[in-house]
């Protein structure tokens, strides 16, 4: 039996790791799902290189998950009280990434010759922290108010 | 559970760092909307001082 000692020392609590299983299982249909598909549509037309293909896939599902740990509050441990130091290392990150493009590749061109180029790689990394930064602090305020009531 | 808590004049997230769960996880139980473990029952039972019968017993009312 787990006692409280043990559950202690956990980075998450049960509730935040059934969360991350149950959408980890989820993660895993809407991958294949994904691979299916993008099978279908690069029969028809190839509209990015494998590796692309696969990052963008795997973009897709990293998000889902994220938006749904973070929405559910499994993102962040039981240890981490405020989500601040998070939101502002991501933020920190996502800008570092969007700073990148805007003044070492301004006229990189990220579509070309009906193909996503793999450079798009930068980008679709600034977004994620972006958004992880973002959604954060949105479910903060959220919290905040649920809290409040 | 709720008025429990309150009796022993516990903040959701005083009894969260006691039992070693996120503040939300109590929020959820409390609102009916986690089935804890048993293994965190009993945590919470020995942090409130009460019994499993008195924390989550439910009588059928007739």
């Amino acid at each position: 039996m787990m006692d409280k000692k043990t559950m202690k020392n956990k980075d998450y609590d049960e509730y935040q790791m059934m969360v991350r299983y149950k959408y980890g299982y989820y993660a895993l249909f809407l991958l294949i799902g994904l691979i299916v598909t993008n099978q279908f549509i690069v029969a028809f037309h190839v509209w990015a290189s494998p590796f692309l293909q696969t990052l963008v896939m795997l973009y897709i599902v990293g998000i889902y998950l994220i938006t749904m740990y973070i929405f559910k509050n499994a993102y962040i441990g039981k240890k981490e009280r405020s989500p601040f130091r998070t939101i502002a290392y991501m933020g920190f990150v996502g800008v570092i990434n969007f700073a990148y493009i805007i003044l070492l590749r301004p006229d990189f061109p990220f579509y070309k010759d009906n193909h996503l180029q793999d450079n798009i790689g930068t980008l679709l990394a600034a977004i994620f922290f972006s958004y992880i930064s973002v959604i954060l602090f949105i479910n903060y305020y959220i919290n905040k108010k649920k809290e409040e009531e | 559970m709720k008025i429990a808590r309150l009796e022993c004049d516990l903040k959701q997230a005083d009894l969260a760092a006691q039992i070693g769960v996120t503040r939300q996880t109590i929020s959820l139980i409390e609102s009916g909307d986690y089935n804890p473990t048993l293994n965190l029952c009993i945590a919470i039972c020995k942090a409130l001082g009460k019994s499993l019968d008195e924390l989550f017993w439910e009588d059928d009312e007739k």
